[in-house]
């Protein structure tokens, strides 16, 4: 029985998709030639006439190739790594940041007996814990868009990509083009802030994006 | 050429309102649409593997279809389509733009049904 991935791969050639895309879009097109193969072969065709029938489907396959990555590609402007990950890692930043901002605001303290007693950090504790939910969403988000495996993490721990950045920015900047005096005086400063801010909140969200990893394709559930 | 290229565009104006047509009743895998279009047009309308996906892919990123990866009887895995709110929703609208066109074509053209 002919390949068909590896006969269409070799006449497809390379598509502007990604690579799962295209593995898609080839397994696709193969379970159709075999289909068609199949039915000239119960038509009384012999093998290589099955084979040369099902090729004809297209005329000029590096055309159809160009077509389909066209056709994929067209998604209202929207390519896969933006609904894969830069839709839900960014929305998953901003609802992460909004959340904090909101626990800030409201300076939320137990009303109880410790009140009094109760730490400054309990906005930051409360956003730490829940910082699955927004992993989970993140990577929920992008498996439903197709995103691997990978992709899913990066989305799901995009707030923390993002603060890691961003810390790794202000303290670069402080360092060397401001020269601030207490930076130079506590190097470790960097670390003291990195570990509550990215490190953590990575470790949270990533909880969040586990059970979303199960699936390795989603496309093929 | 003219007759040719006509009778091309015409086809692909109707391709897509056949595809949302079969795909109506039930979700199907593109070499059965392909299939059923052509035996329920006496094979007036053919699909080959090149017309069809781009045109499913594109009908797809519009919303109109799905398409999921299931596992038939005989363990072969196949990408059915199915038709999503927004295509069915598109489906009466074209129905009756064509129909309209036959009818305006019928009356100029003295087109009689075929």
């Amino acid at each position: 029985m002919p390949d068909w991935n590896l006969l269409i791969s070799e006449r497809i050639g390379t598509l502007a998709l990604s690579r799962q895309v295209r593995d898609e879009v080839v397994a696709e097109l193969a379970t159709h030639l075999e289909e068609l193969y199949q039915a000239c072969r119960a038509r009384g065709a012999n093998e290589s006439q099955a084979i040369e029938i099902a090729l004809s489907q297209a005329a000029d396959w590096q055309a159809l190739g160009s077509e389909i990555s066209d056709a994929k590609n067209e998604e209202n402007g929207m390519n896969d790594r933006s609904k894969q990950f830069w839709l839900p890692g960014l929305v998953t930043l901003t609802a992460s940041m909004l959340w904090l901002m909101m626990l800030e605001r409201w300076d939320w303290r137990p009303h109880t007996a410790f009140a009094n007693g109760s730490p400054p950090l309990m906005p930051y504790l409360i956003w730490l814990v829940t910082q699955p939910v927004f992993g989970a969403a993140g990577a929920y988000w992008s498996r439903r868009n197709g995103g691997s495996r990978l992709v899913r993490i990066a989305a799901g721990i995009f707030p923390s990509i993002a603060m890691l950045g961003l810390l790794l920015f202000i303290t670069f900047t402080g360092f060397f083009v401001e020269r601030n005096p207490f930076l130079w005086k506590h190097p470790a400063f960097f670390a003291l802030v990195v570990f509550p801010w990215a490190i953590f909140p990575a470790i949270a969200l990533l909880l969040g994006v586990l059970p979303f990893l199960k699936v390795a394709n989603p496309r093929q559930s | 050429m003219l007759t040719t290229m006509i009778r091309t565009e015409l086809k692909r104006g109707t391709a897509e309102l056949a595809i949302l047509s079969v795909l109506e009743n039930e979700p199907l895998h593109g070499y059965e649409i392909a299939r059923q279009i052509e035996e329920q047009s006496k094979g007036a309308l053919r699909f080959t593997l090149a017309a069809l996906y781009p045109m499913l892919y594109r009908m797809e990123n519009r919303g109109w279809l799905k398409g999921t990866w299931e596992t038939a009887e005989n363990g072969r895995r196949r990408r059915c389509y199915r038709l999503m709110p927004r295509g069915r929703k598109m489906l009466q609208p074209l129905r009756e733009e064509w129909a309209n066109l036959f009818r305006v074509l019928r009356r100029v053209a003295k087109v009689s049904h075929a």
